[in-house]
């Protein structure tokens, strides 16, 4: 009996890559805001009031700091998913390790650069750095989880 | 005996409804118009215009509904809330100017604002039969119509909406907007004739336009604050009160004249589809932004890079995007579409006409990737008899 056997694999290119990793980061970005939620809950802080801080003009809305919270989260995941798909031509460490490095790698870049601009201090700053720093490893965690998945479901 | 079903009116409630529906459609516009000249000195004209034409385009609508239609009530419903949405409800700008600006036209003013209130209301759970269902949720609308009694004539009252808490308001919002939803689902699958069910569909072709583009500008809006210029500006009246709301008018005109004569859930497919990339690419777009400005004020000067970079970004990704985002929709909502039958008339039409058995094999591949979209596909083919009969000969040739 003659066989042909065609595998239906896609081609994954980097765009697709790109939106897996949006996709993810939004997610991620999700869980980051749950945890910091429940912290900021724990400690007294109203939830208005911390989604008012990621409000990146003046008026500290909750909406336009959530949705900036997402964009961002968004933004950063489909960075994750073009470097995670870049670095798979060499071996790769697991995805949810490199996820966690990339968290913080984050909190290390947030910390020390962007949210301290040329003396101003983000409003950002005023969460307990404990907090800050388990909501970016949660939020690479999830990344990295999520960003390995969608490559398996494609293939 | 009237038949429950038939929303046309008969004399004397037919002249009654037309004159109250002259009385608040002629009040109305003619409050706003009383409002443009004091209106005039705080906005740029050009805004000013688009305003007006989009007031314009919803008022046409409504006035072409009731010329059409004028004997059913429900039409009568639909074109008064069209008229008081535009005017009014939306933006009640210009009628408070007008009432600033002439004491006289106070009560008229809160009046309209109040029949804004319930025509959005009897739109949203009349459309399209008229009936009321489920039956609890008339209790919804007594409550609702307290509500705004009190907001609009007794400002003093606790039931005053404009006194309560945002985090009330806001929750008091979001279950009513639930209720509503729920009201219009439960209607579409248990009460709708199949007639109302194309209705219903065009308001939701409409929404489904409105609100992803509502999403995208607010995000644009919200990079006035980083981003302060006319651009900013031009955003706010063109797009958000031109594109983004005219869908709606149009969708109810549709839906009353001639419903039947489109495709319309190819047009929902495809309204879903560029909906939810319109409101993906806003949120890249955001985020890309805020990101970039951030980088750049790092750096310590403002640049026109971060708009630029995050332009190209989203045109690199529209069309990823887009093939995930319809990937999603046709797998959740569309799966039915496939028709085997189709396909495989389509493929034993190819078949008739292609002798490769390699592009054949191909052809087969793809439409059973395209329909079913399995895993991994496999296919054997049996080598033809003339093959097997020459590998036996051969073999009793070796025998012998």
């Amino acid at each position: 009996m003659t066989e042909i056997t065609h595998m239906t694999r896609k081609e994954r290119t980097a765009g697709d890559a790109a939106v897996d990793g949006l996709c993810s980061g939004v997610l991620a970005g999700i869980g980051m805001a749950v945890y910091l939620l429940a912290a900021g809950l724990l400690g007294g802080e109203a939830p208005a009031l911390l989604l008012g801080r990621f409000d990146p003009g003046q008026a500290a809305s909750p909406m336009n700091g959530l949705l900036a919270h997402l964009a961002v989260s968004g933004v950063y995941g489909l960075l994750f998913g073009l470097a995670w798909r870049l670095g798979s031509r060499w071996r790769q460490p697991p995805a949810w390790l490199a996820g966690l490095a990339y968290g913080v790698a984050l909190l290390l870049v947030a910390e020390s650069f962007t949210l301290r601009i040329s003396g101003m201090s983000s409003p950002l700053l005023g969460i307990p750095l404990v907090h800050f720093a388990i909501s970016h490893l949660i939020y690479g965690l999830v990344l990295g989880v999520l960003v390995n998945r969608q490559r398996a479901v494609e293939i | 005996m009237p038949d429950p079903l038939d929303t046309r009116l008969t004399p004397p409630w037919l002249g009654m409804a037309r004159a109250a529906w002259w009385t608040v459609a002629l009040l109305a516009i003619g409050v706003v118009t009383a409002g443009i000249a004091p209106y005039y000195d705080l906005y740029a004209a050009h805004k000013l215009v688009l305003e007006l034409l989009l007031r314009a385009g919803w008022c046409t609508v409504g006035l072409l509904i009731f010329v059409r239609k004028s004997d059913d009530w429900m039409a009568l419903v639909v074109s008064l809330f069209l008229i008081t949405f535009a005017t009014i409800t939306f933006s009640s700008s210009l009628v408070d100017m007008a009432a600033a600006a002439y004491p006289a036209l106070r009560v008229p003013v809160q009046f309209l604002k109040f029949a804004g209130d319930v025509l959005v209301l009897g739109f949203f759970f009349l459309f399209p039969g008229g009936r009321l269902a489920p039956r609890w949720a008339r209790w919804i609308v007594l409550v609702y119509l307290t509500l705004s009694l009190s907001t609009w004539f007794f400002p003093g009252s606790a039931f005053n909406l404009n006194r309560w808490p945002d985090e009330l308001n806001a929750v008091y919002y979001a279950l009513l907007f639930g209720v509503l939803l729920y009201t219009q689902v439960y209607r579409y699958r248990y009460v709708s004739t199949p007639v109302e069910r194309y209705q219903t569909r065009w308001i939701v072709t409409a929404l489904a336009i409105a609100i992803p583009s509502m999403f995208s500008a607010y995000l644009y809006l919200l990079l006035a604050g980083t981003f302060p210029s006319h651009i900013v500006l031009w955003a706010e009246t063109a797009v958000y009160l031109f594109v983004l709301l005219t869908p709606i008018p149009l969708a109810i005109g549709v839906a009353i004249f001639r419903y039947r004569l489109f495709e319309i859930d190819v047009i929902i497919r495809r309204t879903l589809v560029y909906g939810a990339l319109t409101g993906a690419l806003a949120l890249v777009y955001f985020g890309s932004v805020v990101l970039l400005q951030t980088l750049f004020s790092t750096l310590g000067r403002q640049s026109p890079a971060a708009i630029v970079i995050s332009t190209l970004a989203i045109a690199a990704l529209f069309n990823p995007l887009r093939r995930r985002v319809q990937a999603v929709i046709d797998r959740r909502f569309y799966r039915r579409k496939y028709d085997a039958q189709q396909v495989l008339a389509r493929f034993a039409a190819t078949a008739r006409d292609e002798v490769d058995l390699e592009q054949l094999t191909e052809g087969l591949m793809n439409v059973v990737q395209e329909t079913v979209q399995p895993e991994h596909v496999s296919l054997w083919l049996r080598p033809d008899a003339a093959a097997r009969r020459g590998a036996l000969s051969s073999s009793i040739e070796r025998l012998h």
